[in-house]
C-alpha cells in the first residue's frame, strides 16, 4: 500500500492503524518520489492527500491513473469542496475526509481491497456476464466488446460487473455504494456518477453508446 | 421570502411613487401659478386696454354723429325721426334724441329703458355721459351728449355702440390664454415626472442592487450615470460591493486556512487517541482514563470544529449544493435502517411511494442525522416521520411527542448557538438547526418547527421536486 502525506505525525500514525491492520505500507511525504517509485511498489491501493508539497494530490492523481489499475484514495480535510470534484474526475475512487478515526479507515481499505483481490466477484458463479456485444469475465478480470479489451480501472470493472450482474434492471446508488466501494450506508454519490461518466466514455470509445442509462431518482442500468 | 423583507418592499414601492407623485405634482403645481398670473395680468391689462380705445373710438364716432344731428336741426330741414336714421353712420349702432320728454329713436325696437337712469339725468342737466351697459342681451356702450341749440332749445343725444366684437376677442383671448396654463401646467407634471423619474431611476437602480446583496449576490455593480451627484452614489455602492466582496473572499481564505490548520493535528491527535485506544489492554488503569477522556474531548472538539467550518463556510456564501434527484421514501428507509431506528414509524402519504425530490444526499444525512439526535437528546426520540407532498415540493416532518418547542423560542431555535436554556446539560454547540436550515435551503427548500400532532414539535423539511416531474 502507498501512502502520501506530507504531514509527518498524520502520515505516522495512520501508517501505524495499518501496519498493526497487517498491510505493508510505503510511506511518501511529497508526489515526485512517490510517482518516480510506485512502478516498483505495485501497491493494491494508494493513499494521496490533496494539499502536498510540489506536485499536489490531484496532479499525482492524474500522473498515476495510467500507470495502476488500483484504488486511488484522496485524503482531504475539505468533503466537499471542488478539489474533491476534481480529484475524482481526476480518476480517483474514493475519498477519506480527516480527521479518520483509525478504525473507520481501516476498515474502509479493507473494504477496497476485499472487492479488488481475485476473482474481484464474492458470486461463487464466476462464469462470464454478456451484454450485447460485450463480455465481461470476472475471472480473468477482462472486459471486451467484439473481442477487443477495454482498459477499465479495478473500480470502473467492479461498477460495470454489477451493472452487468443484474441487467435488465437498474442498480440503484445505494447498491453500487454498498457493491463496489463497501459502504453500508449511503456514500457520496458523486463517486458512482464520476465512475459513470468515465464508464461512459470508454463503452462509447468501443461503440457501445446510450446504453449506460440513468433512472430518475433510483440508479443506473443497461439498456437500449 | 421574509415577510418583513416583503413589507418593506412594498414600503419602498409606496415612498417611490410619493416621490414621483410629489414630483409631478409639485411641477404642476408650479407651471400651473406661473401661467394663470401672467395669463390673468396679460388678460387684465388687455382688456382694459382694448375697452379704452373701444371707448375712445366710440366717444368720437358719437360725438361726431352729435354734431351732424345739431347740424341738422340748427338747419332745420329734416325732421327729428328721419335724422337719426341718417346719423346712424356706422353699423349696428343705435341713436336716439330727446326733446321736450319726447324720445325719437333711430330704430323700432330702441327701448330707452334700457338707457341707464344715471346718464340720462347727467346729459339732462347738460352733463355728457356714458355707461357700459347690456343692451339688448349686447353689450355695448352708451353715450349721452347734451345738445344746445341757439343757448336756447335743449335736446339729449345718446348713441348706442355695441361692443360684442369687443367681447368675441376678449373672449378668445380668454381661452387661448386658459389653454396656455393648461398645457403648461401639462408641461410642468411632465418635467416634475421626468426629473423625478432621472433622480429615482438611479435611486432605484441602487435599492433594487441592495436587495441583491442582502440575499448574497455580491457581484453586481450598478451603471453609473452621468449626473455628478448621482454618479457619487453609484460609485460609493460599488466600492461597498467591491470591499464587502473582498472581506468576504478574505474572511473565506481564513477560514480555508484556519480549518486546514486545526485539522490536521486534528487528524494527527484523533489518529493517536485512537492508537492508543487499540492498545489499553497493555496500559494501566489511570492510562486507560485518560484515552477516555481525549477520545471523547477528541470527538467532541471535532464535531464542534466541523459545525464551526460549515456554518462560516455558509456565512461565506461559498457552500455549492450536489443536488440529484432521489426517491425520498427509500432513501429515508435505508436511513433508518442503518442507525438500528426501523422502530421509527414512515408514514408516506404522497400519492406515489417513489416521489422525488432535489437532494444532497450528504446534507440530507446530516439533517437527518441533526434532527434525530436532537429528538434523542430533548423529546425521547421521534415518534413518527411522516412524508408529504405538493405541486412543488415533498415534506418531511419529523414529529415528536416531546414537551414540543414554546412560541417564542420558535423564532430564534434556528439562530446560530442559540440553545435553549432548560438543555444547557447536554453537550452541543447550537449550530445543529442552524447549519440544518442552512442545508435545506441550499437545496432549494426549508427547515420550519410547528406543533406536532403527536404533541411535541415538529420540524418539517421541505425539499424541492423536479420541476418536469411536479
Amino acid at each position: 500500500m502507498l501512502l502520501i502525506e506530507d504531514d509527518p505525525s498524520i502520515r505516522q500514525v495512520i501508517s501505524a492503524a495499518l501496519e498493526i491492520e497487517g498491510y505493508v505500507v510505503h510511506q511518501f511525504s511529497d508526489g515526485e518520489s512517490a510517482v518516480a517509485e510506485i512502478a516498483q511498489v505495485e501497491p493494491d491501493v494508494a493513499i494521496i492527500d490533496l494539499r502536498l508539497p510540489g506536485i499536489n494530490g490531484l496532479e499525482v492523481v492524474r500522473t498515476i491513473r495510467p500507470m495502476t489499475y488500483a484504488p486511488l484514495v484522496i485524503l482531504t480535510a475539505f468533503g466537499d469542496s471542488h478539489d474533491v470534484v476534481a480529484a475524482l474526475e481526476a480518476g480517483a475512487d474514493d475519498f477519506l475526509s480527516k480527521p479518520i478515526a483509525n478504525k473507520e479507515l481501516a476498515a474502509r481499505i479493507r473494504a477496497i481491497l476485499r472487492r479488488n483481490r481475485p476473482p474481484l466477484n464474492e458470486n461463487p458463479d464466476t462464469s462470464d456476464f454478456r451484454y450485447e456485444n460485450l463480455v465481461l469475465s470476472p475471472l480473468r478480470r477482462e472486459a471486451s466488446i467484439d473481442g477487443e479489451l477495454i482498459e477499465l480501472t479495478n473500480t470502473e470493472f467492479l461498477v460495470l460487473l454489477e451493472l452487468m450482474r443484474i441487467s435488465p434492471n437498474a442498480a440503484t446508488r445505494q447498491d453500487l455504494l454498498e457493491k463496489v466501494w463497501g459502504y453500508d450506508y449511503l456514500g457520496d454519490s458523486r463517486l458512482i456518477d464520476m465512475q459513470i461518466y468515465r464508464l461512459r466514455g470508454k463503452l462509447a470509445q468501443h461503440g457501445l453508446k446510450d446504453h449506460l442509462i440513468t433512472v430518475r431518482g433510483h440508479g443506473f442500468k443497461l439498456a437500449k | 421570502m421574509d415577510s418583513n423583507l416583503l413589507n418593506d418592499l412594498i414600503q419602498n414601492a409606496l415612498n417611490r411613487a410619493t416621490l414621483r407623485t410629489k414630483a409631478v405634482l409639485t411641477g404642476l403645481m408650479i407651471a400651473f401659478s406661473i401661467a394663470a398670473i401672467t395669463s390673468l395680468a396679460i388678460f387684465q391689462i388687455a382688456e382694459s386696454y382694448l375697452t379704452n380705445q373701444r371707448i375712445a373710438i366710440a366717444t368720437s364716432q358719437v360725438s361726431v354723429a352729435s354734431r351732424l344731428v345739431a347740424q341738422a336741426i340748427y338747419d332745420g330741414n329734416t325732421p327729428l325721426d328721419s335724422l337719426l336714421t341718417a346719423s346712424n353712420t356706422f353699423p349696428n349702432a343705435q341713436t336716439a334724441i330727446r326733446q321736450n320728454n319726447e324720445w325719437f329713436v333711430s330704430k323700432a325696437g330702441f327701448d330707452i329703458d334700457e338707457i341707464p337712469r344715471e346718464i340720462v339725468n347727467l346729459v339732462t342737466e347738460g352733463t355728457p355721459a356714458r355707461s357700459v351697459i347690456t343692451f339688448g342681451e349686447n353689450p355695448a356702450i352708451a353715450i349721452a351728449i347734451p345738445i344746445l341749440i341757439n343757448d336756447a332749445t335743449r335736446y339729449q343725444f345718446v348713441g348706442v355702440v355695441p361692443t360684442d366684437e369687443l367681447q368675441r376677442t376678449l373672449s378668445l383671448l380668454q381661452n387661448v390664454l386658459l389653454a396656455g396654463v393648461i398645457f403648461s401646467s401639462i408641461g410642468g407634471a411632465f418635467v416634475g415626472f421626468w426629473l423625478s423619474r432621472r433622480v429615482s431611476e438611479p435611486l432605484h437602480n441602487v435599492s433594487e442592487a441592495a436587495q441583491r446583496i442582502a440575499f448574497g449576490d455580491l457581484t453586481i455593480q450598478i451603471a453609473t450615470p452621468s449626473e455628478p451627484d448621482l454618479k457619487n452614489i453609484a460609485d460609493t455602492f460599488n466600492f461597498m460591493t467591491k470591499s464587502l466582496q473582498n472581506r468576504i473572499a478574505r474572511e473565506a481564505r481564513f477560514g480555508a486556512v484556519v480549518s486546514h490548520e486545526l485539522k490536521s493535528p486534528l487528524t494527527a491527535i484523533r489518529g493517536a487517541t485512537d492508537l492508543l485506544d487499540s492498545m489499553r489492554n497493555e496500559l494501566p488503569k489511570k492510562a486507560t482514563l485518560s484515552i477516555d477522556i481525549l477520545n471523547e474531548r477528541v470527538r467532541y472538539f471535532e464535531r464542534i470544529l466541523n459545525d464551526l467550518i460549515e456554518i462560516s463556510r455558509y456565512e461565506s456564501g461559498t457552500v455549492q449544493a450536489n443536488l440529484e434527484e432521489l426517491a425520498i421514501q427509500p432513501l429515508l428507509n435505508a436511513l433508518l435502517n442503518r442507525d438500528q431506528r426501523a422502530h421509527i414509524q414512515l408514514i408516506d402519504s404522497s400519492s406515489s411511494k417513489h416521489s422525488i425530490a432535489l437532494v444532497d444526499s450528504k446534507r440530507f444525512q446530516q439533517i437527518f442525522e441533526n434532527l434525530v439526535s436532537n429528538a434523542d437528546a430533548y423529546a425521547q426520540g421521534l415518534s413518527a416521520i411522516r412524508i408529504e407532498e405538493s405541486d412543488k415540493q415533498i415534506i418531511i416532518h419529523f414529529d415528536d411527542a416531546g414537551i414540543g418547542i414554546s412560541k417564542d423560542i420558535e423564532n430564534v431555535i434556528f439562530d446560530p448557538f442559540f440553545r435553549a436554556p432548560q438543555h444547557s446539560a447536554h453537550p452541543g454547540s447550537g449550530l445543529g438547526l442552524t447549519i440544518s436550515k442552512e442545508h435545506a435551503n441550499i437545496m432549494g427548500g426549508d427547515l420550519t418547527v410547528v406543533k406536532s400532532p403527536d404533541g411535541g414539535a415538529r420540524f418539517s423539511l421541505f425539499l424541492r421536486r423536479p420541476e418536469d416531474l411536479s
